[in-house]
């Protein structure tokens, strides 16, 4: 049985839901969007998370967030931008602007590894990579793929060379965003790997082995090993709860996976088999009910009808509502967020 | 499996018969896990409902006592295709007593499948 414990925890009264968050990767920064045009800054100061700026320059829902390897922050909008945020010398946040040219809501967003580009999903069925441009000062897109539906999550390979798109038309697309001296390679945009899933994507993740994994809205996660080559065959796991809605490789053969079911799962690579290790989450209180009665129909139709028994159902999880996103720390470490306004930084053990 | 209608027919007809045997033979599990093989999803209107219809027919074979280890006999895929199945026949105004067989079956798949099950008819896009 698997299990992580609990590092540190995030709650503040005035912040009810977190519908995106982005912590850095060492943890110094916390920044998270709830379920607003603001973003909320945090800095860690001797184990606690305060709280150190709001930005407030969208003027619809936040729906991306991320860190780069270089402290800069990337927020994507449903209001069709996106900013880079970095801190001056003075402490505060300066935006710079990014030409989006996005005539739809950003939905997901993510920096290459190295820090130099990052992705936008857009609802308009393609995706912006967006590098800068010193000429201008300012961040500019280039369009990568066509898709026949809007692009719901991104992902980029750690050589920052391939770029990973999941989209609601229920296809996986990694695409060669390589550069060449002059700009873009010749191969730029060229698609890679083409995957039909039977169901929207939720979450796309590239493992350091390279394998791509992707979680789809029919509760399954679907394996890649693309040491393969770009025809490997796909492995299909299907799993008994609810969809997951985010994914984090926390270590080479090992994928925590979370969403609707309010609890991070734990999945291990076993001779080239991805299985289904178990729940990470023990709970903060000894449950009281059976572990089976969530599948039960019974419970759920006494539930339905109002007439719970006299005492309470302890939680037996940390979360106590959908898992909104999950973001890896390396070292064995994640954090996420949940429609409950915390967030949780884990390590599994 | 990409097959051409005609195709589809002929091995809709080919599943019917050998059901049938089974049946007739008294081999419930392995009538069900039969009429469960190859699910028509790219098949014309027609030939799913044959299908369907020969899924039921394998499915009334089972008392409500023996479905719940008939459930567990069948593999994640059957399960899941089954499922799909429950669905669609609720949907087809049959008649009550049958809706209601149908419920026991649902539970038994729950029980054994998870509630991941229910969410793959909601959200996989094939569909028998």
């Amino acid at each position: 049985m698997p299990s992580a414990s609990l590092v540190r925890r995030l709650e503040e009264p005035d912040i009810e839901v977190v519908s995106c968050h982005a912590l850095s990767a060492d943890e110094q920064l916390l920044a998270l969007c709830p379920n607003s045009e603001d973003i909320v800054i945090f800095r860690l100061v001797s184990e606690k998370y305060q709280r150190v700026a709001v930005l407030s320059k969208h003027s619809q829902r936040v729906s991306g967030l991320d860190w780069s390897c270089h402290g800069r922050l990337l927020s994507v909008s449903e209001d069709r931008t996106a900013f880079v945020w970095e801190q001056d010398s003075q402490g505060t946040w300066r935006s710079s602007n990014v030409e989006l040219k996005a005539p739809r809501a950003a939905l997901c967003a993510a920096w290459a590894p190295d820090g130099e580009r990052f992705a936008v999903g857009l609802s308009s069925k393609d995706t912006a990579l967006c590098h800068w441009e010193p000429e201008v000062s300012c961040w500019v897109a280039w369009k990568v793929g066509k898709s026949k539906a809007a692009i719901t999550a991104v992902a980029w390979h750690s050589s920052s060379q391939y770029l990973a798109t999941g989209s609601t038309d229920r296809h996986c697309m990694v695409y060669d965003v390589s550069l060449a001296e002059e700009g873009r390679s010749p191969s730029f945009g060229t698609p890679q790997v083409t995957e039909d899933a039977a169901a929207w994507i939720n979450a796309i993740a590239f493992s350091n082995g390279n394998v791509l994994a992707f979680a789809c809205q029919d509760a399954t996660l679907r394996f890649k090993a693309l040491s393969g080559g770009r025809d490997a065959p796909v492995q299909l796991l299907r799993w008994r709860g609810l969809p997951f809605l985010c994914l984090a490789f926390v270590g080479r053969s090992q994928l925590v996976a979370c969403g609707f079911d309010y609890v991070p799962v734990l999945f291990l690579q076993n001779e080239g088999t991805w299985q289904v290790a178990g729940s990470l989450d023990a709970g903060p209180a000894t449950p009281s009910a059976a572990s089976g009665m969530r599948d039960s129909f019974d419970e759920a139709r006494k539930r339905f009808r109002g007439s719970t028994s006299g005492k309470v159902d302890a939680t037996s999880s940390w979360h106590s509502n959908t898992i909104t996103s999950c973001c890896p720390l390396g070292d064995g470490r994640f954090s996420t967020s949940a429609l409950d306004g915390t967030v949780l930084v884990w390590e599994v053990s | 499996m990409e097959l051409s209608a005609e195709e589809w027919k002929m091995r809709s007809a080919q599943t019917k018969a050998k059901v049938e045997e089974l049946l007739k033979s008294r081999q419930g599990r392995e009538a069900l896990a039969e009429a469960l093989r190859d699910p028509p999803y790219s098949a014309p209107a027609e030939t799913k409902d044959q299908a369907a219809k020969t899924l039921l027919l394998a499915m009334s074979a089972f008392r409500e006592a023996e479905i719940k280890d008939a459930t567990a006999f069948l593999g994640e895929e059957a399960q899941n295709l089954l499922m799909k199945y429950l669905y669609r026949f609720w949907g087809q105004s049959l008649p009550a007593k049958t809706n209601a067989q149908l419920f026991v079956w649902h539970a038994a798949l729950v029980s054994q499948a998870g509630t991941g099950c229910i969410v793959r008819v909601l959200y996989d896009w094939n569909w028998p």
